[in-house]
C-alpha cells in the first residue's frame, strides 16, 4: 500500500463491500485502523455520514474517529478513514475460534452493546449493520464490545440518502421491516443486537438455527413473527427477558436501547 | 325548517370557538335536547378574556365564588369555607404561608394567620420529570377567573401532590390577553399557550375553518405552512415565540393535525416539523412535542405501532398527544369506546416503560385513568369541550325555539360520573354516599335538597377541584392501585343504589366505570 502514511507495518484486518481495512502502526508504535475505500464509485454522502455519525456519537463503546484523508494508491487517490485500533479481535471471529462468552460474560456484553447503541441513537444515528464482524472487543474482553463500521449508518435528522426500497444491512441481523425493505430505523439495530445476543446465549441463529444459509421471504418472517425459541435454562433471567424482548417482531414492542440498557442496570 | 346542525361544534358560551359565520346553529347539550346556547350575532359577546381585558363582560366573570356566593350560603346555612382541606388532609399538616400573615412591624405581633396554607408546587423540572402527576387546567370560555383560585385550592387540598398548571387556547385570545391571564397562574410552575396548530386551515382537521377574528389577530395560525411542505424555520421561531409572549413555560412544538390516511407520511412529516421546533426552540425551555390526531392512530393496530415506534424512538421526552374522539354521549360523561381506550392504554403503559412524559390534553377523566396507566397527566376544563376532544354530534333543532332551562349537574366522586340535581339529591340519601365539602360545593348548596343556589360554573369549579383530588392519589408508584380501588369503590355504591329509587338512569348511570376497571386490571 502506498500511502502518505508513515507506518512502520501495515496488516491487512478484513474487506468490505468498498475497501479494505488494515491495521496501520507509525513510527511511535501507535495502532490504527485504517478503512480505504477503494471503490471509485463509494458516494460522498455516505462516507460524510459515516464521518458525522461517529463524530456525535463521543462513547468509548463507539470507535473513535481520528482523522479522514485522502491516500495515493496505485489505482489512484482513495479516501481513507483513520479509527482508533481497538486491540482484542471481534465478535465474529471469537465466534470461529470456538471462543463464545460464558453465559455472565455475554450478559455483560448485552448489556454494554446496548450501551454502545444507546449512546448512538442519542445522537440520532442509526447503525443498520450490527453484526458479530462490525463489533470489537477492547483487550479481548466480552464486558467492552465497541462498535464498529458506520458505513450504513443514517442520520436520522435529515432526508434519508437512501433510496427505499433496498435491501442494506446483513441479511441474517435484519429487522424484520428491513426484510420487508422497510426503512431500518433505531428498532432495526435494537433488533440485531439481539440477534447477536441470542447467537451468544444460546449457539444458534434464533430464526435460521444452525445453518449458514438464508432462509428468504415469508418463511424467515413467519418464524421472525413466531418469536425466537427459548433460550437455555441458566441463562440470566434479566438478561434472557431482555434479549427476547430485543427480538419483538413489532418494533415499537423491542423498546429503546437505553431502556433495555437501564433494565440491565446500566446507568 | 328543521335542520340538521354540528350541535358541539358552535360557538356557545362554553366555547372558545370563534365561528361567526354559523349564527344560525343551536347548541343541544343533551339527548333529549335540555340545555340550548344560542349564538347571538356577536358571538365573542360572552366571552371571557377573549382578546378585550377590558371588556366590562370579563369583570363581571371575575366575581369570586367565595366571597359573594359564599358569604350567602354562610348566612343561609352556617357553612365555613375552613373544611376545604378536611376531606383530605389536615390543615396542621402543612407548612404556614408566610406571605399570607400580616406582622406589625412595631410589636412583631402577628395577625390575620390564615387556617390553611397554600403549598409551594413542585419545581418546573420535577413537574415535567414525569415521576408525579400534572393536572392542567383548561381556561374555557366563561367564568375562568376563577381558575387561579382553583389552582391555588387544588394545591392546597393536595398538600401539593399533584403538579397543578394551566393551558389556553392562544388564537382565542389576544397576546395582551392571553399573557394577562397566565400571569395570574405565577404558582404554578406549568404554563401552555396551546397554538391550536391543528385548526389551521392547512392541516386539514376535521374542525370548522377558523373565524375572521382569529385570521385577524393570528396570521400565523392561518398562514400555518401545509406540514408536507419544507420546514420553515421563521413561521416556526414565530410560533414558539407568541407561546412566550404569552408567559408559557414550556413549549409546544409547531405542530398539529395528524391524519389517518396516509399515517406514515404525515407522521413523518410532523416529526420534520418537531425536528426544526427542537432547533428553533431556546436550550433552556422545556418543549411538548404537540400532535392533534385522528382516533384511528389508537385503534388501528398499524397507525398505533407507528406511533408507539416514534415514542420510543424519539429523543424527545415530553409528549402532548390529543385524539379525536367519536361522538361520546352523554356530553359531560365518559369515553366508552373500548379500542380508543384500549390504545390510550398501551399508548401510556409504553411511555412510563420508556421514561416519556406523556400528556393527553382535553382527555378528563379519560386522562386520570390514563395516567394511572403510565401517563404523566391530562388536561380538562369546566365546559365539555376542554373534557373532550370529539366529533360533534348532529342532531334537528328549530331556530328561533326557547331554549329549555340548563341542565344542573354535578359531579359526583361517589360515582366518578356527572349527573343532574335530581339524581344528586336521590344519592345523597344512601347509604356511604360521599358528601364532599370543598367551597364550591358549599356555595351550591350542595348538601341541601334545594337547588336555588345552583349555578353550572360553580359546579365545573367542584369539578375542577374533585378531579385534582383525585388526580392526587396517584402520586405514588401504587397509582395503577390507588385508582383500581376508587373505580372499584364507586362499582360498589353503584351496585348498592340497584335495588332503590336513587339508582341512576340515563345518562346519570356510570356506565363507564366496568370499562375503567377491565382497562386498569
Amino acid at each position: 500500500m502506498q500511502a502518505v502514511f508513515h507506518a512502520e507495518a501495515a496488516s491487512f484486518l478484513g474487506r468490505g463491500a468498498f475497501g479494505e481495512t488494515w491495521r496501520v502502526v507509525d513510527s511511535a508504535g501507535t495502532s490504527t485502523a485504517v478503512k480505504i475505500i477503494l471503490d471509485e464509485g463509494y458516494p460522498q454522502a455516505l462516507l460524510t455520514r459515516e464521518v458525522g455519525g461517529l463524530q456525535r456519537a463521543q462513547d468509548p463503546r463507539v470507535v473513535a474517529l481520528l482523522d479522514v484523508r485522502e491516500v495515493e494508491l496505485a489505482i489512484g487517490a482513495r479516501q481513507a478513514l483513520v479509527f482508533e485500533f481497538v486491540a482484542g479481535g471481534d465478535v465474529a471471529g471469537r465466534l470461529a475460534a470456538g471462543a463464545g462468552p460464558s453465559w455472565d460474560e455475554a450478559a455483560q456484553f448485552l448489556r454494554e452493546l446496548l450501551g454502545a447503541v444507546n449512546a448512538l441513537h442519542a445522537v440520532d444515528t442509526v447503525h443498520r449493520d450490527i453484526k458479530p464482524e462490525n463489533v470489537a472487543l477492547r483487550g479481548s474482553s466480552w464486558s467492552a464490545p465497541v462498535l464498529l463500521d458506520l458505513g450504513l449508518a443514517k442520520l436520522l435528522n435529515v432526508e434519508s440518502m437512501t433510496q427505499y426500497p433496498a435491501l442494506m444491512g446483513t441479511l441474517p441481523y435484519m429487522a424484520p421491516e428491513q426484510v420487508q425493505q422497510e426503512s431500518g430505523r433505531k428498532a432495526a439495530d435494537v433488533w440485531a443486537v439481539g440477534v447477536v445476543s441470542y447467537i451468544l446465549l444460546s449457539g444458534r441463529h434464533p430464526f435460521l438455527g444452525g445453518r449458514s444459509t438464508a432462509v428468504l421471504g415469508e418463511e424467515l418472517l413467519d418464524r421472525m413473527r413466531a418469536g425466537a425459541p427459548p433460550l437455555p435454562a441458566g441463562v440470566p433471567g434479566d438478561a434472557a427477558a431482555v434479549v427476547h424482548r430485543l427480538l419483538s417482531f413489532d418494533a415499537f414492542e423491542r423498546g429503546s436501547a437505553g431502556r433495555a440498557y437501564r433494565d440491565l442496570g446500566g446507568t | 325548517m328543521t335542520e340538521p346542525h354540528d350541535v358541539d361544534d358552535v360557538i356557545g358560551p362554553d366555547d372558545d370557538d370563534d365561528d361567526g359565520d354559523r349564527d344560525d346553529v343551536v347548541e343541544l347539550d343533551d339527548e333529549d335536547g335540555d340545555e340550548y346556547d344560542l349564538l347571538d350575532d356577536d358571538p365573542y359577546a360572552d366571552y371571557d378574556g377573549y382578546g378585550d381585558e377590558d371588556d366590562p363582560a370579563d369583570e363581571d366573570d371575575e366575581r369570586e365564588v367565595d366571597t359573594a356566593e359564599l358569604d350567602a350560603a354562610e348566612a343561609a346555612g352556617g357553612i365555613s369555607v375552613a373544611g376545604d382541606g378536611a376531606e383530605d388532609i389536615a390543615p396542621s399538616s402543612m407548612a404556614p404561608d408566610l406571605s399570607a400573615y400580616t406582622v406589625d412591624i412595631s410589636t412583631g405581633e402577628v395577625t390575620d394567620v390564615p387556617a390553611v396554607a397554600t403549598p409551594v408546587q413542585a419545581d418546573l423540572a420535577a413537574q415535567l420529570s414525569g415521576s408525579m402527576p400534572l393536572l392542567l387546567l383548561a381556561k374555557s370560555a366563561q367564568k375562568a377567573g376563577h381558575l387561579p383560585e382553583v389552582a391555588q385550592v387544588a394545591t392546597r387540598v393536595t398538600g401539593g401532590a399533584v403538579g397543578v398548571g394551566v393551558v389556553l387556547r392562544l388564537p382565542s385570545h389576544t397576546a395582551a390577553a392571553a399573557a394577562a391571564f397566565l400571569a395570574r397562574f405565577g404558582s404554578s410552575p406549568v404554563r401552555l399557550a396551546d397554538p391550536d396548530l391543528y385548526r389551521a386551515p392547512s392541516h386539514g382537521s376535521p374542525d370548522k375553518a377558523i373565524g375572521v377574528r382569529t385570521v385577524k389577530w393570528h396570521p400565523w395560525l392561518a398562514n400555518a405552512p401545509a406540514p408536507s411542505s419544507s420546514t420553515d424555520t421563521a413561521w416556526v421561531g414565530t410560533v414558539l415565540q407568541k407561546q412566550i409572549d404569552a408567559g408559557a413555560t414550556v413549549m409546544l412544538s409547531a405542530t398539529g393535525w395528524v391524519g389517518a390516511t396516509n399515517g406514515a407520511i404525515e407522521l413523518g412529516h410532523a416529526r420534520r416539523w418537531v425536528a426544526a421546533s427542537r432547533a428553533a426552540a431556546r436550550p433552556s425551555t422545556p418543549m411538548f412535542v404537540n400532535l392533534t390526531m385522528d382516533r384511528a392512530w389508537l385503534t388501528d393496530s398499524n397507525l398505533r405501532s407507528l406511533l408507539l415506534q416514534e415514542l420510543v424512538e424519539s429523543n424527545e421526552r415530553l409528549w402532548y398527544l390529543r385524539f379525536r374522539w367519536p361522538v361520546t354521549n352523554p356530553r359531560y360523561g365518559q369515553l366508552r369506546d373500548a379500542a380508543v381506550l384500549d390504545g390510550y392504554k398501551l399508548l401510556a403503559v409504553t411511555a412510563a416503560l420508556e421514561g416519556k412524559v406523556l400528556v393527553l390534553p382535553n382527555s378528563g377523566l379519560t386522562g386520570w385513568v390514563a395516567t394511572a396507566l403510565g401517563a404523566t397527566g391530562f388536561s380538562t376544563g369546566m365546559s365539555w369541550g376542554e373534557q373532550a376532544y370529539a366529533d360533534p354530534r348532529i342532531v334537528s333543532a328549530r331556530k328561533g325555539e326557547p331554549p329549555p332551562p340548563p341542565t344542573l349537574r354535578l359531579f359526583e366522586r361517589s360515582l366518578l360520573h356527572t349527573v343532574d340535581h335530581a339524581s344528586h339529591v336521590a344519592l345523597m340519601a344512601q347509604q356511604d354516599y360521599l358528601l364532599c365539602r370543598c367551597r364550591y360545593c358549599q356555595a351550591l348548596g350542595a348538601h341541601t335538597q334545594s337547588p336555588a343556589r345552583w349555578d353550572r360554573e360553580t359546579a365545573g369549579l367542584h369539578y375542577l377541584l374533585r378531579v385534582a383530588r383525585l388526580t392526587a392519589m396517584l402520586n405514588g408508584p401504587a397509582r395503577r392501585t390507588e385508582a383500581t380501588r376508587e373505580v372499584l369503590r364507586a362499582q360498589q355504591f353503584l351496585k348498592a343504589t340497584a335495588t332503590t329509587a336513587a339508582a341512576p338512569t340515563g345518562n346519570n348511570a356510570p356506565a363507564h366505570l366496568s370499562e375503567w376497571y377491565r382497562l386498569l386490571l
